[in-house]
């Protein structure tokens, strides 16, 4: 932990001494995974299991003028085999979040007639053995008409451009502004005025286990158990009966072992509605899993938004107003997050840490005939991320100024805080210049910018970058969730119980894959508790046993997820005090809770946290009023969210000749506040990072002019990613009892921006003064040759 | 089709799979992994791409890693397995277990298998790996959580704790 942080990693800001939260302990869950027994959806067979399989479009815009399902039909093993036509009363998966306003188009869970993107699946077939169902989907026979398709967001606001939906003009979802205007006023003044574009490439997220759903319905009780891979199992629920028209209350969701999340395993998909039907059809099991080609072009995308930006600055390279115009690929369809990710997710956050005085944005989602974007590992904070932190560097380096002293002349002030942002978030806490500094020391900032300077005398490109991203974390709030479209709830649930014996389990709404939950969990309710976390059990992921939750997004998990659960093992842990006082003849007050002992203020008397337990539970010794058991359920609803931030930096080396990005070194300072698991909380770090810097040098869908992915994702390898250098600040957060912020996201949101700082940096004595992601060879080469052509020409004009 | 025929037309085949001798009837078609998983119910072995690219379905065939998505069932024939199950019956696979764990070289813990067994595979060919030599030994398994700094890290340590184990066993000083 770095010396300026404002309080220790093994306190809250309660001040309260804590035993567990702060300890890099191991994960308590990792057992299984480690013996191969972790039990994810596909290891999961059910008594008379059925096997789906699709067959999905290869264009990315076409009629389907005939569907014939007889062979397929008739085919070994076969059981069922539904088109378009075959499933007339099944609605269109319907997105979660729709900005007011937007004009919504949902996935239909088959194609109907037209088809809007590749990967579309136009049939379905069901078999008694997965080979059976994968064999006759080969036998369907499905001719096309071919239409051109539409795939750049750009070229579909064109006037004139053929439209993805018949009755929807300009191919436009949704248009919205933010910010309070008046730019032009300010530019008119400003020392400097620049115009900057940018674009972050569509993604394909890639989680290494694809989705996977079982769906099995029992007529004898009219219930309904649906496993899927998922982040957010109540949620789920909620959709899927809508859906469905199926009663909520006997709609069971399992989410086992997730493989990977990554934000598209929380969005409701076609295929989960058909095979939810199918089950209900069929009665009987119903299990789809994924393949890698379809999860390339049927899982949700991330990322596609094109964005120009004006900035107004001072001689000083004080930022006096910023104007972006940002254009958003939403795809043919909308997803469950639809129009709000690439809107409010990004115009909010585009001052980033910043007092900039004036500001506007207007952000336009368009249709287009590729697959649907939807939340992607900083969903929406990247892009805005990518364009502030752009646009800092680009001032400083148009001024002659050190770009991170631009940094600290524009950053917000301490006294400032909480800030409300122009274009509308509010940063709740932060110590932005002294992460700074301490990121600049721990790379020793000056000897690199010497180091530079040596380089360049010697004709090698070097570059540093610098990124102070932020980010707003654990969604909360209610009111404003519905005020903006978004249909979820702002909360999240926890359930503990004090079992007669001593031992606890904890229920939470949140659901992992792969964070840790069951260990963090764990920590949190021992420190409320006075118990070790091996006494405590975290249960999530099944709606039929916790309470009903918002699940894991956001990296919310900690901050509103965790603190449900301190405020229920807070509450029970008063309960456990009051009897414990009882018994002990002495005031509530004066007892003290210790490695499961409870004991009075002289330590002269003495009760177990089991016989505590048991009291509670039999009722026996303790007075009526105090009631039966030791259980409690929080709906934590925090009113506000966090803002985690950080200043990342990055140093490369680029080869003249190839135009090969060497990274060198990647150095992360975050601020997440108060960090439950140092341990756990790198490991978010360093997996944020590969994300970042898989974006920022090697990842693209690079569609082709039908929609179709034209290679495998280029998903960073143990050799492609440099060793991460980590540390942290902490400000607490104080919109939430454990000061957490969240660190899930931070990674990805804060290495691109550093990355291409550090390229354009490297460039810019060539000239070069924009290239876009990702960094490949084949780019920063064109990137250099367009300059120095460039500037031949000029000397030769002259 | 055609191939209708010889596909539905079983062989049997038998492997030892974790120690234990294993019968089967497979279709010659069917993948080491589907094998596995449908037939055996040894799900260790992930499938993440099926084809070759992400190593989430490695296992050690004979000794080595191998990709079970890209070996077909009936190549295994006679051959020994070993799974994630029962890699902590040797020394190697237990230190490795071990060290992924404490350098929390995990997170949803779907590349995992596939992981340690590219992992036993070089440590049982090179006992001194430096930090290149492990990135280059796990290129051919993808973890898309990790960042891989932590299974690096978790790799080397195993590494130097099995040379202290064994220069201990064989009094050598190092
Ligand atoms: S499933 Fe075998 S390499 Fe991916
Ligand atoms: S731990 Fe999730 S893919 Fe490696």
């Amino acid at each position: 932990m770095s010396a300026i942080s404002e309080s220790s990693a093994a306190s809250t800001d309660t001040g309260k001494e804590t035993t567990w939260i702060g300890r890099p302990l191991p994960r308590m869950e990792d057992q299984r995974f480690l013996v191969g027994k972790g039990r994810y959806v596909d290891d999961i067979v059910l008594p008379n299991q059925l096997f789906a399989a699709f067959v999905r479009s290869p264009h990315g815009h076409a009629r389907v003028s005939k569907l014939d399902l007889s062979k397929a039909r008739s085919a070994s093993g076969v059981v069922a085999a539904y088109g378009g036509s075959d499933i007339q009363g099944l609605k269109d998966v319907p997105p979660n979040w729709v900005l007011p306003g937007s004009h919504v188009k949902g996935r239909p869970p088959l194609v109907r007639e037209t088809v809007r993107h590749v990967g579309e699946a136009v049939a379905v077939i069901i078999a008694e053995t997965q080979a059976e169902a994968v064999d006759a989907a080969a036998l369907v026979d499905v001719t096309y008409e071919v239409y051109p398709a539409l795939i750049d967001q750009n070229l579909a606001l064109e006037e004139g451009a053929p439209r993805v939906h018949a009755d929807i003009k300009n191919n436009t979802a949704t248009i919205m502004p933010a910010g309070a205007g008046g730019f032009d006023a300010a530019a008119a003044e400003a020392y400097l005025n620049i115009k900057l574009t940018v674009k972050n490439q569509r993604l394909i997220p890639f989680p290494i286990e694809p989705r996977a759903v079982n769906a099995d319905f029992d007529a004898a009780t009219s219930r309904l158990t649906f496993y899927s891979s998922n982040q957010i199992p109540h949620m789920l629920r909620r959709m899927l009966a809508a859906a469905l028209e199926f009663p909520e209350h006997k709609l069971r969701v399992i989410s086992p072992d997730v493989g990977g999340g990554f934000g598209p395993k929380m969005h409701f998909y076609p295929e989960e509605l058909l095979l939810a039907w199918l089950t209900t059809q069929l009665a009987r099991p119903v299990k789809w899993t994924e393949t890698r080609s379809e999860n390339n072009v049927a899982t949700t995308h991330g990322r596609d938004h094109n964005m120009v930006a004006d900035i107004a600055a001072d001689a000083d390279g004080k930022i006096l107003a910023l104007r972006v115009r940002g254009v958003a690929n939403i795809g043919a369809y909308l997803s469950s997050m639809g129009t709000g990710v690439p809107t409010i997710n990004v115009a909010l956050f585009l001052l980033g840490v910043y007092a900039i005085p004036v500001s506007e944005a207007l952000i336009t989602c368009v249709y287009t005939n590729t697959t649907p974007v939807d939340a992607y590992r900083g969903a929406g904070r990247p892009e805005a991320a990518y364009l502030i932190e752009r646009a800092i560097d680009r001032v400083a380096l148009e001024l002659g100024l050190d770009p991170a002293e631009v940094r600290f002349r524009n950053f917000i002030q301490p006294e400032q805080l909480p800030y409300r942002q122009g274009v509308g978030t509010k940063i709740d806490s932060g110590q932005f210049a002294n992460t700074l500094n301490l990121a600049l020391e721990k790379i020793n900032y000056k000897a690199l910018r010497r180091e530079q300077e040596a380089a360049r005398a010697e004709g090698r490109l070097f570059g540093v970058g610098v990124s102070n991203y932020t980010e707003t974390c654990a969604m909360g709030f209610g009111p404003l969730l519905g005020a903006i479209g978004f249909d979820r709830g702002g909360y999240e649930s926890a359930l503990v119980r004090v079992h007669p014996d001593g031992h606890v389990s904890v229920f939470s709404g949140s659901h992992s894959h792969g964070q840790g939950h069951v260990t963090t969990f764990a920590q949190i309710a021992a420190d409320s508790l006075g118990i070790t976390p091996d006494e405590i059990e975290v249960i999530q992921g099944d709606t039929d046993q916790v309470p009903f939750g918002t699940g894991t997004f956001n990296s919310r998990s900690v901050a509103v997820g965790g603190s449900a659960i301190k405020i229920a093992a807070d509450r029970i842990a008063q309960k456990m005090k009051k009897i414990a006082g009882h018994l002990l003849q002495s005031s509530p007050e004066k007892i003290f809770v210790s490695q499961g002992v409870f004991g009075t203020e002289d330590g002269q008397a003495t009760i177990r946290a089991r016989d505590v337990a048991k009291a509670a539970w039999t009722g026996h010794n303790i007075p009526y009023d105090f009631g039966i058991g030791l259980e409690e359920t929080e709906f934590y609803h925090p009113v506000d969210m966090s803002s985690p931030y950080g200043a990342h930096i990055a140093v490369v080396e680029i080869d003249r000749e190839t135009g090969e990005v060497d990274l060198k070194r990647y150095l992360a300072v975050d601020d997440c506040g108060v960090i439950i698991n140092p341990l756990l909380a790198r490991g978010q770090v360093h997996g944020g990072l590969a994300q970042g810097i898989g974006q920022a040098l090697y990842e693209t869908a690079a569609l082709d002019s039908d929609g179709r992915p034209t290679a495998e994702p280029s998903i960073p390898r143990s050799d492609m990613l440099p060793r991460f250098e980590t540390d942290h600040t902490i400000s607490p957060s104080n919109t939430n009892p454990l000061g957490a912020k969240g660190i899930g996201e931070a990674g990805a949101v804060g290495a691109p921006p550093a990355i291409a700082n550090a390229i354009i940096d490297a460039l810019w004595p060539l000239g070069v003064k924009e290239v876009d992601m990702p960094f490949t060879p084949e780019r920063v080469l064109n990137a250099i040759e367009e300059a120095v052509g460039r500037d031949a020409k000029k000397v030769a004009a002259q | 089709m055609q191939s209708e025929q010889s596909a539905s037309a079983e062989m049997q085949i038998s492997i030892s799979v974790d120690g234990a001798l294993r019968k089967l009837d497979v279709e010659p078609r069917m993948l080491l992994v589907q094998a596995l998983r449908e037939k055996l119910k040894v799900t260790g072995p992930h499938i993440g791409c099926e084809s070759g690219r992400c190593g989430a379905c490695a296992v050690i065939v004979d000794g080595h890693a191998v990709k079970a998505c890209m070996m077909l069932a009936v190549q295994a024939d006679g051959k020994s397995v070993i799974t994630a199950a029962s890699l902590s019956d040797n020394k190697l696979g237990k230190v490795l277990q071990n060290k992924f764990h404490e350098h929390h070289a995990l997170q949803c813990g779907y590349c995992t298998p596939g992981m340690l067994s590219a992992a036993v595979d070089l440590l049982a060919n090179n006992a001194r790996p430096n930090e290149e030599d492990v990135r280059q030994a796990l290129r051919g398994n993808l973890c898309r959580c990790t960042g891989y700094q932590h299974i690096v890290d978790a790799v080397l340590d195993a590494a130097t704790s099995l040379n202290t184990a064994d220069s201990r066993e064989h009094g050598v000083e190092s």
